[in-house]
């Protein structure tokens, strides 16, 4: 779909055409779920956040100011929709006691480490995903758009609705709990 | 003179491109340098996650997921204030009528036939409301315990569940409530397959993680003796036709208005 049809296709979607809004969905959906997969590292969080962002999005759709890029509408959209899954999540974690610190130990051997072993990518990505257990949504979201998005920290913190400072100190106790986390792992590169 | 050093705050700033001037620093200090490549070797590890492959149908099938769970737009001034201006005129009209009803009244005779006004009983818009309401979240709700016992039900022993047993149990918390509702709008048949069905999501929350083949095969006869499935999908569909056979009449109105 060309720039010129999408932004038609819009302005019927905001005249409550449903066919319209349609055009949209198979136009974002993939780009949709890359953003909440990135940030959720789930699959089913993951589908679960597209479809609740485009839901989200049709009902505001008479908020939406036409001068906006549907895109970049739909990508704060996401990332906030990823923040509800992560607290649920966050608070499903707090509430079976689950210790993502002993989660990561669980995955970090404690002794006679195998560098071969380790060095498999497939053991690295496990511990990586153990450790960002131990983010707060906030920092996970916030690193994960800086570090896998390339997103600036300005950006993150319009996307979070905080203020710039507020994004870079999430940026920088999320890299902090990484480094301190992912720290055993750096020989076995 | 002693050298400032770069604060680690910072070397994470550098490390992304947020930092500008500290390259001529790095290049001088071994010591900062020692730190930054430091952190660079552990952020690296930390790679893009390779995201799922999707088919070139998935916007269709995201479309289809979500279509039937649209909600109203938000409306817009211009229809909030026409709905209110109708809303004005159907009041004004209702005065003039009983007005009119009252003069007559007072100048008939009374062995002249009596002007009927016809007073329908106005329906209790409260309760349709949240009847529909009820009816749409509950469908929703249903289509989600549907994925799940699907996938329970075609797994495969030692198969790690915990993924399905956490979902399993937010349908359980949320069912509680939906159950009440139904209780509460006396729609008894709902409630009743919400009680089951919360019965056979609790059997999935308890089992362990790695459900073992006997596990599966009792939730498995548990699903198969209620015909669980089979009420959960006919349940879901009928709400579905139902909700949508009374927006049908509303969104000829809106449209009208709008």
């Amino acid at each position: 779909m060309e720039a010129g049809e999408a932004a038609a296709a819009l302005a019927r979607a905001r005249q409550g055409d449903s066919d319209a809004f349609r055009a949209l969905v198979e136009l974002h959906a993939k780009a949709a779920f890359g953003l909440a997969y990135r940030l959720t590292g789930d699959q089913r969080d993951a589908e679960d956040v597209v479809q609740e962002s485009f839901i989200r999005a049709y009902r505001q759709l008479g908020r939406f100011e036409s001068r906006s890029n549907f895109g970049t509408w739909l990508h704060r959209i996401v990332v906030n929709c990823s923040m509800d899954a992560l607290r649920a999540r966050h608070s499903r974690r707090e509430e079976r006691g689950v210790d993502a610190a002993a989660d990561l130990a669980g995955v970090l051997p404690s002794g006679g480490p195998s560098p071969e072993r380790l060095a498999r990518s497939a053991e690295i990505r496990k511990r990586v995903d153990a450790s960002m257990a131990l983010l707060t949504p906030h920092e996970r979201v916030a690193f994960a758009l800086r570090h896998w998005e390339g997103r600036s920290i300005d950006d993150i913190g319009s996307a979070l609705g905080v203020q710039t400072s507020a994004a870079k100190h999430a940026v920088f106790r999320a890299v902090k709990k990484m480094r301190a986390a992912l720290e055993p792992l750096k020989e076995c590169r | 003179m002693t050298m400032t050093h770069i604060s680690d705050d910072d070397l994470i700033l550098a490390y992304y491109g947020e930092s500008a001037g500290q390259d001529d620093h790095l290049a001088h200090c071994a010591d900062c340098s020692a730190r930054y490549r430091d952190l660079r070797a552990v952020l690296e590890l930390a790679a893009a996650t390779d995201v799922p492959e999707r088919g070139e149908r998935y916007g269709l099938e995201v479309w289809q997921r979500i279509r039937h769970r649209l909600p109203e737009p938000e409306p817009r001034w211009y229809a909030v204030w026409g709905r209110w201006q109708i809303a004005a005129l159907a009041a004004a009209a209702a005065v003039v009528l009983m007005a009119v009803s009252f003069t007559a009244g007072r100048l008939w005779t009374p062995e002249e036939e009596a002007v009927a006004v016809a007073t329908a009983p106005s329906p209790d818009v409260d309760d349709a409301m949240r009847r529909r309401v009820l009816m749409l979240t509950v469908a929703d709700h249903l289509e989600r315990s549907e994925r799940v016992l699907t996938d329970i039900v075609n797994a495969s022993a030692g198969t790690d569940i915990s993924t399905e047993q956490q979902w399993a149990d937010d349908l359980v918390a949320a069912s509680r409530l939906y159950r009440q509702d139904a209780i509460d709008t006396r729609e008894l048949s709902i409630a009743s397959l919400l009680d089951e069905l919360e019965r056979t999501l609790l059997e999935i929350v308890h089992r362990p993680s790695l459900a073992t083949g006997d596990d599966l095969d009792e939730i498995r006869r548990r699903v198969d003796s209620l015909a669980l499935l089979f009420k959960v999908r006919v349940m879901s569909s009928e709400l579905r036709e139902e909700t949508e056979a009374a927006a049908a009449p509303r969104a000829t109105l809106t449209s009208t208005i709008g």
